[in-house]
């Protein structure tokens, strides 16, 4: 499109705010409804929001797409298999308390083992559990690049233990729907799925890249999905 | 550990967007468009 682009990191009020005050255009890094629901109230009368670029934010209990089963309800008719343990990672982390002190109990879990690790030390446990064909229950989170280098899914939490859905979203400041339509039909097709979000990830977290190295490799390597947020 | 990871996200995202949808494609510079963004949610 040939524009120059700004970049600026701020927190999220200071995000919202410079939106909504017109003093910047828009943003692409909203969580709605629960992390930024605070500030999205205090400004949508002077906000619009364009669109969703990703969905599905969430934390979970995540297992290799072999294992038969869909539901976390289910995981207590299969202790054996799992050796009655999650692996998980620091313990310090908001996902092990909620996993240890809700998820749980609520789905009769609370005699197994919650492993504290490591991130690196559980994504090595699932990478040899994987190999051996055996099952694993992990704690996991989505977006993460796990879910594009290797075949996982979350088990569903009917209870909502972990929490809702939320979504990424994209909000400009008041008129820049109609000073900017071409960017505006662009950033209403831009959406990306977990895998797409998870190789930019693994670019950054595990090979190293800086983020806009990464999203330009990323780019060059899926010109045919860009042409798509682009047409 | 979360926040680490939303980092890596919203960062690839912020520049995504500059990368893929903005700044590429025309020889011929516009106007500026400015973009804050949060590094971790």
């Amino acid at each position: 499109m040939g524009y120059s682009v700004e970049l600026s990191t701020v927190s999220a009020g200071v995000m919202f705010e410079a939106v909504a005050t017109g003093d910047q255009d828009f943003m692409t890094t909203a969580w709605l409804p629960y992390t930024h629901k605070s500030y999205w109230e205090a400004r949508k009368n002077n906000l619009d929001r364009i669109g969703t670029l990703y969905e599905g934010a969430v934390l979970a209990i995540v297992v290799p797409d072999y294992v038969t089963i869909d539901s976390l309800a289910e995981m207590k008719d299969h202790a054996g298999e799992f050796g009655s343990r999650i692996v998980g990672i620091d313990p310090g982390a908001g996902i092990m308390e909620a996993t240890k002190n809700v998820l749980m109990p609520n789905y009769g879990l609370g005699d197994w083992e919650l492993s504290e690790s490591s991130e690196a030390a559980m994504i090595a446990e699932l990478e040899r559990s994987i190999n051996n064909q055996e099952w694993i229950a992990v704690t996991g989170w989505a977006p993460h690049w796990k879910f594009a280098a290797y075949d996982l899914k979350m088990l569903e939490d009917p209870d909502e233990t972990l929490g809702g859905l939320e979504e990424i979203v994209i909000i400009a400041r008041e008129g820049f729907r109609e000073d900017y339509p071409e960017i505006v039909s662009f950033l209403e097709n831009w959406k990306m799925t977990s895998d797409q979000l998870g190789e930019v990830m693994h670019m950054i977290s595990v090979d190293g890249m800086a983020p806009a190295v990464a999203a330009a490799e990323w780019v060059g390597n899926n010109q045919d999905v860009v042409d798509s947020w682009l047409s | 550990m979360f926040k680490k990871i939303r980092y890596s996200a919203l960062a690839a995202l912020a520049a995504i967007v500059m990368t893929a949808g903005l700044a590429g494609g025309c020889s011929q510079e516009k106007e500026t468009i400015k973009i804050p963004y949060v590094q971790w949610a």
